[in-house]
């Protein structure tokens, strides 16, 4: 994956998982149906590349022990596209863990 | 490692309790690098309060000369990079996380992905993982990346000359108890806690007692653990408790917990402890097995049998209490609220076996209010013998500020190619928190049985033997 930086000449490249699979969507983790692309943030935003990216790597790398194969699949993990819904719990703790550190801001 | 002349720094969290230390001490530190041949320099500073911005802009510039100050890592991080790129020779940075407990793995994660090609290093303050998939994560899939984990204890004087007894004697370790209590979960219900210190009094105490345990047997020297028993003995109560009269438990976030009788949807909205005891099996080469035990508290000293079990055990080798009990006198809260008294400890019972005969060791290594910090050696006749004792006058500031001092130097020398800083990089930092982290699921699971109300009332009681509303001790 690609971790976007300040400056696009500085950006860093990570191995991507070895487990070439799409992330798994446990039944009992998310909701059935619709997606929840509309919490999704601005993803051009400052707030998202500061602090939506850290946590969802975080966040997504603790629950599914593995690396997520790019940004944008990272994304379309925790908030879902119009084709597949969120993880519920990634996308839960994320917007915890994010409003949590906005305390500090 | 690889040698290197040239070490960069990177504060996260500068303008916080330990980020601020971490820049009180810089300069020395600088100096006593450069003896050692190391060009030490603080590249960039990130601080999320913007309002803290300004100052410590002007704080750094005037005492370091010219340096970015940034909101956050994720911002730091090019100039870090550029910093790196910037000289003929290998350069190494070091990112020094004094940022709040939440921040800590997602910065670890920031990190490690730039440690092997870009030699930038994390070092952050403890815990570095507050869940046992962060941990599992990194020791899978960054195997032999190095990291480094504050544990200042493995710098006390206490631990160092202890260690040093054992090695040298030869000494056999067969035994080990560790109590750290605190009031710090009391003085966060009276709104004078850290910002930045939640998750309960495991996760903020443990680490350090894990460190200087493991440390004691050599962190490379343990095969295999388990964690026997884990227990909450009690649970952390949010302000509300007492300042509107209901039911409020904390949460590991240090939010309100109102009810806990329903699983929690995230781990952050787990009810944090105050009061938690384990025991870990530690196995050795030639399956040499060394029971060690623990205590950590935010709530003082509450006589739970683990609690008692250990006090009676130092009265039977004739220490007391006035040797290793921290008491500060009353305090009023910032906000005039309450009064809360504060007493500490921080001990070590270590049992074993010195040239075919039975003694223990007592390591006290907190003198906070009173006292002094020292190693003795107690052998089979109650006889006692002195290991080590720190001389009167010196503020626990001073030490503390000494201590850090002193592990940020071994983390310079460890990155600099110079020396292993053994007790505070990758394998103890994981193995420390795993220890840590697998109990803290063991206990989770023995509580969730426990009724509420009884388990509310219990911590109320534990609470109220050290803090009471302003007005009823008028």
């Amino acid at each position: 994956m690609i971790i976007k930086l300040a400056e696009p000449e500085l950006e860093v490249e990570i191995a991507p998982s070895k487990q070439r699979v799409r992330p798994r969507f446990k039944p009992d983790s998310h909701a059935a149906g619709a997606s929840k692309q509309d919490r999704l943030p601005n993803t051009t935003s400052q707030e998202y590349r500061l602090l939506y990216l850290p946590t969802m790597l975080g966040v997504y790398t603790a629950r599914h022990q593995e690396m997520p194969m790019s940004n944008e699949s990272l994304r379309d993990h925790v908030f879902g596209t119009v084709g597949h819904p969120c993880c519920e719990a990634c996308r839960e703790e994320t917007e915890f863990l994010v409003a949590h550190q906005k305390r500090f801001f | 490692m690889d040698a290197t002349r040239h070490i960069g720094l990177l504060i996260v969290g500068a303008a916080g309790y330990r980020g601020k230390s971490a820049l009180e001490i810089l300069p020395k530190l600088s100096d006593e690098e450069k003896a050692h041949g190391i060009n030490l320099e603080l590249v960039c500073v990130a601080e999320a309060r913007a309002e803290s911005r300004a100052d410590l802009g002007g704080y750094v510039g005037t005492r370091f000369g010219p340096c970015p100050v940034v909101g956050t890592l994720v911002e730091a991080i090019p100039y870090a990079l550029r910093w790196l790129a910037g000289g003929p020779d290998q350069r190494k940075l070091i990112v020094y996380d004094a940022s709040p407990t939440a921040h800590h793995y997602l910065h670890l994660m920031t990190v490690l992905p730039h440690s092997e090609r870009q030699h930038i290093y994390y070092f952050g303050e403890k815990p570095l993982f507050t869940k046992e998939g962060q941990a599992d994560f990194v020791a899978h899939h960054f195997p032999g990346q190095v990291f480094f984990c504050e544990f200042i204890e493995t710098e006390n004087p206490v631990f160092r000359a202890a260690n040093e007894f054992v090695n040298s004697e030869r000494f056999e370790i067969q035994r080990m108890s560790f109590w750290r209590a605190s009031c710090m979960g009391v003085a966060i219900t009276a709104g004078d806690g850290r910002g930045g210190v939640e998750g309960g009094a495991l996760l903020d105490k443990a680490p350090h007692d894990l460190s200087v345990s493991l440390g004691l047997l050599g962190p490379r020297s343990v095969q295999s653990w388990s964690v026997n028993q884990a227990r909450t003995h009690l649970l952390a109560l949010h302000e509300d408790s007492f300042r509107l009269g209901t039911r409020s438990f904390l949460s590991l976030a240090r939010a309100s917990l109102p009810d806990i009788s329903a699983p929690a949807r995230i781990p952050e909205q787990l009810p944090a402890d105050a009061l938690v005891s384990f025991e870990v099996d530690l196995t050795l080469q030639e399956h040499r097995v060394v029971p060690a035990s623990y205590i950590a508290s935010w709530v003082g000293i509450q006589n739970t049998k683990p609690e008692l079990l250990l006090s009676n055990k130092l009265a039977s080798l004739g220490i007391g209490p006035k040797e290793w009990l921290n008491h500060e006198d009353l305090l009023v809260s910032r906000n005039g609220r309450y009064r809360y008294e504060n007493q500490e400890v921080r001990l070590g019972l270590v049992e074993g076996l010195l040239h075919n005969r039975k003694v223990h060791l007592v390591l006290n290594l907190l003198a906070k209010f009173e006292g002094r910090r020292f190693v003795h050696l107690i052998r089979e006749d109650r006889g006692r013998e002195i290991i080590f004792e720190e001389e009167d006058g010196r503020e626990y500031s001073e030490s503390k500020e000494a201590d850090l001092f002193r592990v940020f130097h071994r983390v310079v020398e460890h990155c600099a190619g110079l020396s292993c800083a053994e007790y505070v990089a990758t394998g103890a930092s994981l193995l420390v928190h795993q220890v840590m982290l697998c109990a803290q699921t063991k206990a989770d699971q023995q509580f969730r049985a426990v009724d509420q109300d009884e388990a509310y009332y219990a911590s109320v009681q534990a609470y109220g033997k050290y803090l009471a509303p302003a007005e009823a001790l008028r």
